[in-house]
């Protein structure tokens, strides 16, 4: 039986990346947050380096595709939000790291 | 990012999702841990404490100053701890329920019969430490 060439092997990997996962900021978050149980909104900016703005937007899209889910509560009198990843956002993680790999021909 | 990456953008990618996950577990500071270990501290000295305080005074104040230095401990790490590892609980509540059987029997069996017993209280240091070392380590690895 032949095997399918390298070109056959990412065009398939290709057809497994996650749209919503796919941009660089939302993968650094969800990769991000599947390696902890719950991480404040602050530590989880200053981790993925990007500007409070850009991680509320992301959180936002990614909220609403069920990967991530936020909490809000209060530190002292200081509101805060913890963010955590959804366990179909650590599947979908895991499925397009997968395809990553694949495509890196790892 | 376009959907076609190229094997060097898809291996750039994979790259970025190592990083961005170990910076958020640094920025834990491993407070778990760092309350664990305190944890552990104030449970030896609390019983090492008692070896040498044969009164019911001595005991009470010492017992006292352990749940304050707990509850402290516990306000000033784990309160509003900004990163939660993966897997806490799996770790935390073996050393937590290990160790709350252990310092109930020491502690009933210690002033029920062995109150003026300073080997009882040493040993007891050892066993009722011991649960909350390891899980100290266990979290600082994770």
């Amino acid at each position: 039986m032949a095997l399918p060439d390298s070109d056959a092997v990412g065009e398939t990997a290709r057809s497994r990346l996650d749209e919503i996962i796919h941009s660089p900021v939302r993968l650094s978050v969800v990769a991000a947050l599947a390696a902890t149980d719950e991480a404040e909104f602050g530590a989880v900016r200053d981790a993925v380096q990007i500007s409070d703005s850009a991680l509320s937007k992301a959180v936002t899209v990614l909220e609403d595709a069920g990967y991530v889910s936020a909490r809000k509560g209060y530190v002292g009198k200081r509101p805060r939000t913890w963010l955590s990843a959804t366990s179909a956002g650590r599947d979908a993680l895991q499925a397009h790291l997968a395809a990553l790999r694949a495509i890196a021909g790892q | 990012m376009t959907m076609n990456p190229t094997p060097e953008q898809a291996q750039h990618l994979l790259t970025l999702t190592h990083g961005a996950a170990d910076s958020l577990r640094a920025a834990g500071q491993n407070r778990h841990a760092q309350w664990l270990t305190g944890f552990a501290t104030s449970t030896f000295m609390t019983y090492v404490g008692l070896s040498t305080t044969p009164d019911d005074a001595g005991g009470l104040v010492l017992l006292g100053a352990y749940m304050a230095t707990v509850a402290f401990l516990s306000f000033a790490l784990r309160r509003g701890a900004p990163v939660t590892k993966r897997g806490l609980s799996g770790r935390l509540v073996p050393a937590m329920s290990t160790w709350g059987v252990l310092y109930g029997i020491t502690l009933f069996v210690g002033l029920e019969w062995f109150r003026e017993s300073s080997l009882f209280w040493l040993v007891s240091a050892f066993v009722v430490t011991a649960p909350l070392a390891v899980g100290a380590w266990r979290e600082g690895r994770a």
